[in-house]
């Protein structure tokens, strides 16, 4: 089999894989939830692209950040003094001028990707409070949730096999599964590798401070209270 | 023995494997601690006890300690102290965060990013006190420099050189909250 039919097949198991987990999902989770996550997915999928909401973000997030760094300097100390004078504002200008934007155009696809997967774990996240109603509709709302994610995702998975299907043995699987497992690692270490990167443009010496501050809130709040017993036996009678 | 980062790797790596063998929890309150000593450390430690030890060089020694002596002694008292702060919050009655942690993949990711971040610090403040006190270790001959590419530019973002002491001070007041609440 060439690599490209077998990509080709790849891509199609991968298709059907996803569609049949947010079926599975929809049915546990109901219609009304598939539909939230769904909201959620549009909108990130609007987001994610240049040309239909992703520059807009962009343009907003650097415009508030413009709008933030004047107040820091001099803006509203002036609002509050009242001290609206041209030179005060001209100087602040100028200062702020010279600041990079919050996300400068080189990064700009990559807040956009980052946008659109913040808002499709939102909307994972917020379909787990909503109560689960109608199962067979959740199911085929769920499997259209799969099939959109399928759209928007599977298209940007690489090209160029990482490794020669060809060697049928034994050996040769147990080969071919520690190329991809090697190629898997390298993936992820590039994407973190990318994501911190990003970051450092953007927060520059506070990324890591906010990375250890976002760690540990995260992970805090997952820990469940453990139930206390109650040893009084209520009061009795 | 190898570069320094190789030994930096190890520890690091090293505890990953406990944070997957003790859980989340459990590691949480050795975080804490860490981020204690490390406020403890970088706020009191290192702005006064140059100053005690050359006090008392003085009066006892009739002499002050050399620059090198003086980093010696230092990166060896503050190593000493985190390792054994470290080593007290994984020994006996233990400071955790009671509750029931999540398992499967959630479990899986939670343990690694507290592992990825107690390994970061642990390791990293160990080899911040040699870089900041230019490598006494290196003395000795157990490592040695220069530091390869990489390792000069992970050395740049060693805890106490990215994390001022106030922010510190702020996370383990975050903890304790949850501590409390929970």
């Amino acid at each position: 089999m060439d690599s490209s039919n077998v990509f080709q097949l790849q891509s199609n198991i991968l298709f059907w894989l996803i569609i049949a987990l947010f079926a599975w999902q929809g049915y546990q989770r109901g219609l009304m939830a598939e539909l939230l996550k769904l909201g959620f997915i549009v909108a990130g999928f609007f987001i994610g692209r240049p040309d239909m909401l992703g520059a807009t973000l962009v343009k907003a997030l650097n415009g508030f950040w413009l709008a933030l760094q004047f107040l820091i300097h001099g803006g509203l100390a002036a609002i509050a003094t009242g001290n609206f004078n041209a030179d005060t504002l001209s100087q602040i200008f100028d200062e702020i001028g010279k600041l990079p934007p919050l996300v400068p155009r080189n990064s700009a696809e990559m807040a956009m990707f980052l946008a659109m997967l913040f808002l499709i774990a939102l909307g994972y996240l917020a379909s787990k409070f909503i109560k689960p109603t109608l199962p067979g509709l959740g199911l085929v709302a769920g499997a259209f949730n799969g099939f959109f994610l399928s759209y928007i995702f599977l298209p940007k998975l690489p090209k160029d096999l990482p490794f020669e299907i060809t060697d049928q043995s034994v050996t040769g699987i147990f080969k071919q599964l520690v190329a991809f497992s090697i190629y898997a690692l390298e993936l992820i270490l590039t994407i973190i590798g990318r994501l911190l990167r990003f970051m450092f443009s953007i927060f520059g010496d506070w990324t890591v401070p906010l990375l250890l501050l976002l760690v540990v809130v995260l992970i805090l709040s997952s820990i469940k209270p453990t139930k206390k017993k109650n040893s009084n036996g209520g009061g009795g009678g | 023995m190898g570069p320094f980062e190789y030994l930096w790797l190890t520890l690091f790596i090293i505890f990953i494997c406990i944070a997957f063998v003790r859980k989340y929890p459990k590691e949480l309150g050795t975080t804490t601690l860490i981020f204690v000593a490390l406020f403890l450390i970088t706020y009191v430690g290192m702005p006064k006890l140059p100053k005690v030890l050359n006090d008392l060089s003085s009066q006892f020694l009739e002499t002050p300690l050399s620059q090198r002596d003086m980093q010696h002694l230092l990166a060896t008292i503050f190593s000493l102290t985190f390792v054994g702060i470290v080593f007290s919050s994984y020994a006996g009655q233990t400071f955790s965060f009671k509750g029931k942690p999540v398992g499967g993949a959630r479990g899986f990711i939670y343990n690694l990013l507290v592992g990825v971040m107690n390994g970061y610090l642990i390791a990293g403040t160990l080899w911040f006190f040699q870089d900041y006190y230019q490598y006494p270790i290196t003395d000795f001959h157990l490592l040695y420099l220069p530091l390869t590419p990489v390792g000069e530019q992970i050395a740049n973002f060693l805890p106490p050189y990215v994390v001022p002491p106030a922010y510190l001070a702020i996370l383990v007041a975050i903890m304790l909250l949850f501590r409390v609440r929970k």
